[in-house]
C-alpha cells in the first residue's frame, strides 16, 4: 500500500534528496535524479533536539531535528531548507553537526511576488540548481528540467482535481485519507505519486457509487505544517467529515499553477512558486484571512478546524485577525496550538465539543 | 503610561535638554536625542514612520521622516516599567504569549493608541518572522499602507544588492506617495556623509573599549548601538558619537578607569526593565560587559556618491540577517578583540531566531574558548522575571569562569 506512512521513506528505490517547506522547487530535486522528500518529523520525545533549540521553537522542527540528530536522516543525499521561518533557519544551520554526511542548502524565498522578486528567485534557484548539480554529481539541462516541470504539474493537477472532487462529494475518500495521500505523494517521484493518486481517486470513485453526500459537519482543516492524518481522523471518528484543507502539506502543494512553458524554466518555476497559494509568511493577516474566507464560501463547511503549530509566529501572529475573520463571517471555528504529537485526552474533549456546537 | 507619548517625549526633552545645558554627559544626551525623535512621532514638520529594527534610518533622516523602530516601543515601556498592561492587553486580544515580547508590547501601544498613528510603516523580512508580522498587524490596525523591504541573504553578489536598491527606490516613492516629501539625492549624500562621519568615531570609542581595563561601565554602552541608528545621517549623531568619545578618553586619561576582573560580551538585547543583574556582576565578581553583539561596526563606508547600494550591503550582511554562520564569525572576532572570559545570552523569551541559535553560538565560542551561558529571560516582559533564580545560575556560570 504506497500510502502506508513510513518515516521519511521514499517508496522508490532511488537516491533521495529531503526538502521542507512548500516553497522548495522540488522539481530541481527530480531533475537531478533525486527522490524529493518531504521531511516530516518523529511523533515522538524530542530530548535532543531539546538540548539543541531552546524549548519554544517549532514542534515540526524540533521533531525534524531529533530524526536527524538520531541518524534517521542519514540516507539522504541531501537536503534543502528554505528562509520560510526563523525556526528553519535555524534548523539549517545546527544540521552539519547533527548529519554532517549529508549536504544541506538553504533558499532564500522572497516574500513578495513583483516581477523583481520573481527574477530575484530565478538568480536564487539557479544557485539552488548548481549546488544540486555539483552534490549530486550530474547536470541538470533545461529539457530534463521542464520534463520534471511537466511531471509536477500533473501530479498537482491530479491532487488538486482530487480535491475538487472531494469537495463536490464525487468521491469517497475521508480528509484523513487525502491528508495521507498527499504526503506520500511528496515522499515519491512524480510519476509514481500521479499513479498512486489516480488509483486512490478511482478506488474512492468506485466506492461513491453514483455521488455521495458527506456525512455528519463538515469540516475544513486549515492551518500549518499538520501532516499528521490522525488529526482529521479523530474528527472524522465523532462523525464529522474533513471536506477540504488549507494546509502546507495539503491542498497548497497542489496550488501552484503549471509553470509557464514559453519562458526560462527557472523563472518559470519562480513565477509559479511565488504566486502559489501563500502561507502567512508570505502574505498579511488580511490577506490570507480573505483567501480563507474565500475558501470557506467555496467550499461551504459547517465548521473550520485551525490548527497551528506552536511557536510558529507566522501564523501566530495573525491568528487574532484571522479568527476574527471567520468569526464575523459567521462560520464556527476551533483554533488549536498543536505540539506536533497525534493529539491528546484534552484536545479530543474540545473537539467534541466543538462539534457539538454545529 | 496610558495616554499618548507625545506628552511623555515633551517631559523627557524638556527635562534633560536643562541638564544637558547644564553639563553634557553622554548617556544624558543619548537620552535627550532619542527623546527628540520621539518628538518627531507627533511633529507635524516631519513624517512618521514605525519601522522594523535594521531598516536604513539614513534614508529617513534625508527625507525628513521621524522614525523610530516598533521594538524601541517595547523596550521604551519596559524601561519605564510599564510593560505589563500593555502586554497584557495584546494577549487579551489574543496575540500569542509565546511570542516576542517587544511586538506584543508594540501591539498593545498601538491598540492604545499610545503613539498616535503613524503615516508610514516600514518593515523588513529581517531579523525575525515576527518584526515584519507586527508592522503588518500594526498597518490592518491603523489602517496605514505598510511597505516591506525584503532583505536578501548573504554572500552579497551585486544582482542582489541591485534588487535591495530597486526596493529602497520603491521605498522612497512610496514615503513620497504618503507625505509628500521629496526624496532629494543632495540630501541622501549629506546624510551619508554624516553616516560615515559617526561611524568613524563610534569605531574609535569602540576601540577603546578593547583596551584592559576597558574605560567604560557595563552600562555606558547599554543598547547604544541599536538605539544610535535612529541618529545616523544626521549632525546629532555626530554629537552624540564625540561625547561618547571624549567621554571615554576622558576617563582613560583621568585614570579612573573603572576596575575589571572578568570581561564579559553581551549577546544581542539587554533587559530592558529594571533590574540589579548588572550591578551585582560588577560588584560581586568585578565582571564587566565590554562589549555587546550589537554594539560593532561591521560596514564599510558609505560610498557619498552611491549611498544606496553601500546602505544595500550593510543590510544584507547584518549579523542577524540569513544563516548563523556570519553571526558566529562575528562573535568569535568580537570575543577575540575585546578578550572577553565569557558571554552572557538573554535567550529573550520568543526570539526565535536567536533562541533556535542558542546552542550553535554557545558551541562556537566555546570552541574560541569562550563559555557562555543562555539565561531564560524575556527581556521585555517582567512577569515572570524571577532575579534570585537568575542570579543563582549566573553565580555559577562566574565561578567557574
Ligand atoms: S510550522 Fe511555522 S515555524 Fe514550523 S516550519 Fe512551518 S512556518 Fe516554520
Ligand atoms: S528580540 Fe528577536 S524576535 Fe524580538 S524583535 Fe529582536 S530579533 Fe525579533
Amino acid at each position: 500500500m504506497p500510502t502506508e506512512k513510513k518515516e521519511n521513506a521514499t517508496d522508490d528505490s532511488g537516491p533521495s534528496a529531503g526538502w521542507f517547506c512548500g516553497y522548495t522547487p522540488i522539481e530541481i530535486l527530480d531533475a537531478a535524479g533525486m527522490t524529493p522528500v518531504r521531511i516530516t518529523g518523529e511523533r515522538a520525545s524530542t530530548g535532543v533536539a531539546d538540548s539543541l533549540m531552546h524549548t519554544n521553537i517549532c514542534p515540526y522542527v524540533k521533531a525534524c531535528l531529533e530524526s536527524a540528530a538520531g541518524g534517521r536522516l542519514n540516507h539522504l543525499r541531501g537536503a534543502v531548507f528554505t528562509s520560510g521561518c526563523d525556526a528553519q533557519r535555524r534548523f539549517f544551520d545546527i544540521w552539519p553537526s547533527v548529519v554532517p554526511d549529508v549536504p544541506a542548502f538553504l533558499l532564500a524565498v522572497p516574500r513578495r511576488g513583483d516581477d523583481a522578486s520573481v527574477l530575484a528567485f530565478a538568480a536564487r534557484l539557479s544557485e539552488f540548481k548548481s549546488w544540486a548539480e555539483e552534490t549530486f554529481a550530474t547536470q541538470i539541462g533545461d529539457d530534463k528540467l521542464r520534463e520534471s516541470i511537466r511531471s509536477y504539474a500533473k501530479l498537482r493537477e491530479a491532487l488538486a482535481g482530487m480535491d475538487e472532487a472531494r469537495e463536490a462529494g464525487l468521491i469517497d475518500m475521508p480528509g484523513s485519507r487525502a491528508m495521507e495521500i498527499y504526503i506520500a505523494a511528496q515522499r515519491m517521484s512524480p510519476g509514481a505519486a500521479l499513479d498512486m493518486a489516480e488509483n486512490e481517486v478511482a478506488a474512492a470513485k468506485a466506492r461513491a457509487g453514483a455521488g455521495t453526500d458527506a456525512k455528519g459537519p463538515k469540516l475544513l482543516l486549515a492551518g500549518n505544517m499538520t501532516d499528521d492524518p490522525e488529526l482529521a481522523r479523530m474528527f472524522e471518528s465523532y462523525g464529522a467529515t474533513v471536506v477540504s484543507d488549507a494546509l502546507c502539506a495539503g491542498s497548497r502543494f497542489s496550488s501552484t499553477a503549471p509553470p509557464d512553458p514559453d519562458i526560462p524554466p527557472l523563472e518559470a518555476l519562480a513565477r509559479a512558486y511565488l504566486r502559489k497559494s501563500p502561507c502567512p509568511r508570505m502574505v498579511d493577516a488580511d490577506d490570507y484571512a480573505s483567501r480563507l474566507v474565500r475558501k470557506v464560501e467555496e467550499t461551504k463547511p459547517d465548521g473550520v478546524v485551525f490548527h497551528i503549530l506552536k511557536f510558529c509566529d507566522a501564523h501566530l501572529y495573525d491568528a487574532p485577525f484571522i479568527r476574527d475573520s471567520l468569526r464575523r463571517l459567521g462560520v464556527r471555528a476551533l483554533f488549536i496550538e498543536g505540539d506536533y504529537t497525534s493529539g491528546s485526552g484534552q484536545l479530543a474533549t474540545r473537539a467534541q465539543a466543538f462539534l457539538e456546537t454545529i | 503610561m496610558d495616554t499618548n507619548l507625545k506628552a511623555y517625549f515633551d517631559g523627557l526633552v524638556g527635562s534633560l535638554g536643562k541638564k544637558v545645558a547644564e553639563q553634557k554627559t553622554a548617556r544624558r544626551l543619548l537620552a535627550y536625542e532619542t527623546g527628540r525623535i520621539g518628538q518627531k512621532l507627533f511633529d507635524d514638520n516631519y513624517a512618521h514612520a514605525w519601522t522594523g529594527v535594521f531598516v536604513p534610518f539614513e534614508i529617513f533622516r534625508a527625507m525628513d521622516v521621524g522614525a523610530v523602530f516598533i521594538e524601541f516601543v517595547g523596550a521604551m515601556l519596559a524601561g519605564t516599567g510599564s510593560s505589563a498592561s500593555f502586554l497584557a492587553d495584546a494577549e487579551g486580544f489574543g496575540y500569542t504569549g509565546d511570542g516576542c515580547a517587544y511586538h506584543r508590547a508594540m501591539i498593545g501601544a498601538a491598540r492604545k493608541e499610545l503613539l498616535g498613528k503613524p503615516q508610514l510603516l516600514i518593515g523588513a523580512t529581517t531579523p525575525c518572522d515576527g518584526g515584519l508580522k507586527t508592522i503588518l498587524n500594526v498597518a490592518r490596525m491603523t489602517g496605514v499602507e505598510p511597505f516591506t523591504l525584503d532583505i536578501p541573504y548573504p554572500p552579497v553578489t551585486k544582482d542582489k544588492v541591485d534588487w535591495l536598491v530597486g526596493q529602497y527606490g520603491e521605498m522612497t516613492r512610496y514615503i513620497e506617495r504618503l507625505t509628500g516629501k521629496k526624496y532629494d539625492p543632495e540630501r541622501m549624500k549629506e546624510s551619508a556623509r554624516l553616516s560615515n562621519k559617526a561611524s568613524a568615531i563610534v569605531k574609535e570609542l569602540y576601540e577603546l573599549c578593547k583596551l584592559r581595563p576597558a574605560p567604560i561601565t557595563s552600562d555606558t554602552l547599554r543598547n547604544f548601538q541599536i538605539v544610535f541608528a535612529l541618529l545616523m545621517g544626521g549632525e546629532e549623531g555626530v554629537d552624540v558619537a564625540e561625547t561618547f568619545l571624549s567621554e571615554t578618553r576622558a576617563v582613560l586619561d583621568s585614570g579612573a578607569v573603572p576596575p575589571e576582573k572578568h570581561r564579559l560580551l553581551w549577546v544581542q538585547n539587554r533587559i530592558q526593565f529594571k533590574n540589579n543583574i548588572i550591578t551585582w556582576l560588577e560588584e560581586k565578581y568585578g565582571a564587566k560587559i565590554v562589549i555587546d553583539e550589537l554594539n560593532h561596526i561591521y560596514w564599510d563606508d558609505l560610498d557619498e556618491d552611491n549611498p544606496l547600494e553601500g546602505l544595500a550591503v550593510r543590510q544584507i550582511t547584518h549579523p542577524l540577517n540569513g544563516p548563523l554562520e556570519h553571526r558566529l564569525a562575528i562573535l568569535d572576532k568580537l570575543a577575540r578583540e575585546y578578550s572577553v572570559d565569557g558571554a552572557i545570552n538573554p535567550s529573550h523569551w520568543g526570539c526565535r531566531q536567536n533562541c533556535g541559535a542558542r546552542q550553535t553560538m554557545k558551541d562556537s565560542l566555546r570552541a574560541a574558548g569562550v563559555p557562555m551561558i543562555n539565561l531564560d529571560v524575556d527581556c521585555v516582559d517582567p512577569r515572570n522575571y524571577f532575579e534570585g533564580q537568575i542570579l543563582t545560575r549566573l553565580q555559577g556560570f562566574m565561578e567557574m569562569l
